[in-house]
């Protein structure tokens, strides 16, 4: 038995993203589970297996090396839980993991859930000393998050001659979707000459060019589909297709000669993937919303292009002629997207399958996307490394 | 007859000079200036470059000895010429690898021991390297005196451009310069005293023993070059050692290089070395607890001796300190963000044959070259088919990127992705360079520098810079 067309999203719940210095890693957690189970209008003791998505513990707290970490919080036992990890994929990765085992029929209900708490230290702390002080003693020492996506930004306009105006377009867009989700981390408008004024992080990058660092977390309660019309009636996505792709990347994507630092084999391989099950062959034509992984917004116009929204080179287009804004052909990040929603890294995938779940259902108020009826999630991870996307659908 | 088969220098690119240090404290010279070692720097990595231009991508296979000399050496316990000997991929067997310190006389001493071990027959070939980057408090009038800079020598009975043909030495119990254990900065006795019963009596000494020994005139030598602390002591020193005005080096390097310790001989000898014509004598006089008078004499071989990574490119290649508080952070005489990044020896020592010596693989079947080293080939799947291939030292720019959170005593980090000429893409830092100079398409070169102090020890790895020659 497949998982796609077969496993249902009932619930989704999240915690407020942000720089959440009174919640702790639980707090979250409970508030994200115990949402999606109202949500899914389904007890917990109806919850027969679980998947807990955390990047990483033990960098600044022992939560979220194991499965433990989800069901001491929830007092779930005994219940099977198991922790992923993925790098920014992470969050999808515990999606694909509970689908999977609904697909196969071993479990009815299943929960998956991710949470990130990262602002217990400095930004600066968290994930870029992750970069300065893990990691081989020497290959890359230098490298950051930005540092990877700036490599990108400068070969992209090298190669297709745009400015960094057509980035801070990208950030004023999501910060607008943003500034409509009660639950985002940045709610608030900016200017394109915030975005062009601000300093630099890593040039060509400036501060709006990069997602915050975030605590959150996220979840979702997944079933069968035919559990699903019994239980909510049409009021649930459907898992039309999901695909994660492994390609070089981390430490070995910039020392490997035929990487174009243009876009991502990982998210081209990972969309063929999930769109052959959902049998979706013109993206740019079935698709009517996408939450994709802008974790820097020249990551957001390369996604464009590696998910087949737009032509090799083209991408930029889609954020010049309003194309990905809300109103457009194709809006792309309605929630706000990681630049203004936040970045926990284990919850964001999970995060956007909720996104586009509630699209799909008509629930995003004044940022729904009208007459949503397919939608993709992508989590991009490890620069390259990992991609995973997921195809939602409306019921039948 | 045993002598010089080949010559090279390192001068940093960084110059601090006399007018920043005047700015700075107010007072002293607005003149002049010295070399100085980047933040990434030391007295290892300069010696490396030194030994990298003096082997001029020549064979290693008959090196048997490696000496290294220092004052300044990075290590106390932990030798530095074992580095070398790994970097310049001088095989592990049957090489002497030594460490010489303490002293100003260390690299004079060091080539004493490597001519006697070549003359002796216990070393076919033997690499000396010398070099220094010494510390004197803020503000110490010798802070614009000091200069930062290395030397090699590769010594060989095997057609050298110069015959050594005699070395005499004086050992003498001293205090002048010294620095006890534990202290970061030179300390020194009384300038007068030193002049008078230390350096200027005993390099004397030294040149009249020399002479007197070879049963050669004063006036013998073509060029006679010696270490000098300063202006003043260059002058009481030319006038005491009665060298002719024609003898002295035009340039003696002091007011571009500035008094580089134990490298400061061997590049007076260079530029002796890179004017002389075949039978020429050279006298070179190191000092320091005593002195050491080194006479050479140039054969037919240096009429085809040509370096072009010599001294004249690396006085040319100069970027001047824009900022005295730079050199402060340069050398850690400022507290600022420290990093320790993870640094397990054990994997340093595992892979050091890719990390040092710059070993990638070549596979045997499909010809993809792969660095970092990988087992199975990303092209054709053969499992452990591979040979052993360098990765080039010079390369373009494929991208880059201006990192300014990254800390580093000298921000942005600029980050490059370059496609190295033969083969392969390495992704490492940019140094020595301008933030503003970078570019796609850009020529770089590798250099091996100082990355992080991980591990509670050093931690040395290539990183990119602007060529030392343009095209």
């Amino acid at each position: 038995m497949g998982a796609p067309g077969s496993v249902a999203v009932i619930g989704v719940g999240m915690s407020k993203f942000g720089e959440n210095f009174d919640m702790s890693y639980t707090d979250m957690l409970v508030d994200a589970c115990c949402e999606a189970f109202e949500d899914a209008r389904v007890e917990k003791s109806r919850i027969e297996a679980a998947w807990l998505g955390t990047y990483l513990p033990y960098a600044w707290n022992i939560e979220g090396v194991s499965g433990s970490s989800l069901a001491e919080p929830l007092n779930l036992f005994p219940i099977p839980v198991t922790r992923v990890s993925n790098y920014c994929c992470t969050g999808m990765e515990a999606v694909r993991g509970a689908a999977l085992a609904v697909a196969s029929g071993e479990y009815e209900v299943a929960l998956a859930c991710g949470v990130e708490k990262m602002r217990d230290v400095t930004s600066r702390g968290s994930l870029v000393s992750q970069h300065i002080e893990r990691g081989h003693p020497y290959y890359c020492k230098g490298r950051t998050a930005p540092g990877i996506f700036a490599l990108m930004a400068t070969r992209y306009m090298h190669e297709y001659g745009i400015t960094h105006e057509t980035l801070s377009k990208v950030a004023v867009k999501n910060h607008r979707n943003g500034a409509m989700n009660g639950k985002a981390h940045f709610q608030r408008v900016i200017t394109m000459e915030q975005a062009e004024k601000a300093p630099f992080v890593v040039e060509p990058l400036r501060l709006f060019d990069c997602c915050p660092t975030t605590d959150g977390a996220a979840a979702a309660v997944v079933t069968t589909v035919e559990n699903a019309k019994k239980l909510k009636g049409k009021d649930f996505s459907v898992i039309r297709g999901m695909g994660l792709a492994v390609t070089e990347g981390y430490f070995t994507v910039q020392m490997t000669p035929s990487f174009t630092f243009t876009g991502f084999r990982a998210t081209q391989k990972a969309a063929e993937a999930a769109y052959k099950q959902a049998g979706i062959k013109e993206p740019k034509k079935e698709i009517s919303c996408a939450e994709v992984h802008d974790c820097f917004t020249i990551t957001e116009i390369l996604n464009y292009e590696d998910l087949f929204l737009a032509e090799k080179g083209e991408g930029w287009r889609m954020i010049e002629n309003g194309e990905s804004a809300l109103g457009g052909r194709l809006p792309v990040n309605p929630s706000g997207g990681l630049k203004s929603f936040g970045h926990p890294i284990g919850a964001s995938g999970v995060r956007m399958i909720a996104e586009i779940t509630n699209q799909l259902r008509g629930r995003c108020g004044e940022r729904q996307v009208e007459g949503a009826h397919t939608g993709i999630a992508h989590n991009l991870g490890g620069p390259g490394a990992v991609a995973t996307v997921f195809v939602l659908g409306k019921p039948e | 007859m045993v002598g010089i088969k080949s010559y090279g220098v390192y001068i940093p690119r960084y110059r601090l000079t006399g007018a920043l240090l005047r700015e700075a404290w107010g007072s002293g010279p607005a003149k002049g200036e010295r070399a100085l070692a980047n933040h990434d720097e030391d007295a290892l990595t300069m010696a490396v470059d030194a030994v990298e231009n003096c082997l001029m991508d020549g064979g290693v296979s008959a090196v048997d000895a490696v000496y290294f000399a220092s004052a300044s050496a990075p290590y106390l316990e932990k030798s530095c010429a074992t580095t070398i000997a790994a970097v310049a991929d001088v095989r592990e067997d049957g090489v002497a690898a030594a460490d010489f310190g303490g002293s100003l006389r260390a690299g004079t001493a060091a080539l004493r021991a490597a001519a006697d071990a070549v003359v002796a027959g216990s070393a076919r070939e033997a690499v000396v390297a010398a070099a220094d980057c010494r510390l004197v408090a803020p503000g110490h009038p010798l802070e614009g005196v000091l200069g930062d800079a290395a030397a090699a020598l590769l010594i060989s009975a095997d057609n050298p451009i110069a015959v050594i043909n005699r070395i005499h030495s004086v050992s003498a119990e001293f205090m002048d310069i010294w620095r006890c254990a534990g202290d970061k900065f030179l300390k020194f006795e009384d300038a007068k005293f030193i002049l008078e019963k230390g350096y200027g009596a005993q390099l004397k000494r030294a040149l009249d023993g020399l002479l007197d020994r070879c049963g050669l005139a004063r006036d013998a030598p073509a060029k006679v070059v010696f270490y000098a602390p300063d202006a003043a002591g260059l002058k009481a020193q030319t006038k005491a050692l009665k060298v002719k005005p024609e003898a002295l080096l035009e340039d003696p390097l002091l007011d571009t290089v500035g008094n580089a310790g134990n490298a400061a001989p061997f590049l007076a000898l260079a530029a002796a070395l890179d004017s002389a014509e075949p039978g020429d004598r050279i006298v070179m006089l190191g000092y320091g607890g005593g002195a050491d008078a080194v006479l050479v004499t140039a054969t037919e071989a240096i009429r085809d001796y040509d370096n072009p990574r010599g001294l004249r490119a690396h006085l040319a290649a100069r970027r001047e300190l824009p900022a005295y508080t730079k050199y402060l952070r340069f050398r850690k005489l400022i507290d600022t963000e420290e990093i320790f990044p993870f640094s397990p020896y054990p994997l340093v020592w595992r892979e050091q044959k890719a990390n040092l010596a710059r070993y990638g693989k070549k596979c045997n079947r499909c010809g993809t070259f792969s660095y970092p080293p990988q087992r199975v080939c990303r092209n054709c799947d053969a499992k452990d088919d591979f040979t052993d291939e360098k990765l080039s030292r010079t390369g373009k720019v494929f991208t880059f990127a201006k990192d300014h959170l990254f800390p580093s005593a000298d921000p942005p980090v600029v980050m490059v992705s370059a496609d190295m000429d033969g083969g392969g893409r390495l992704y490492a830092q940019l140094t020595d360079a301008a933030p503003d100079s970078a570019g796609v398409g850009m020529k770089v070169e590798l250099c091996f520098r100082k990355l992080h102090e991980g591990g509670e020890h050093f931690n040395y790895f290539w990183k990119f810079r602007p060529p030392l020659i343009e095209d």
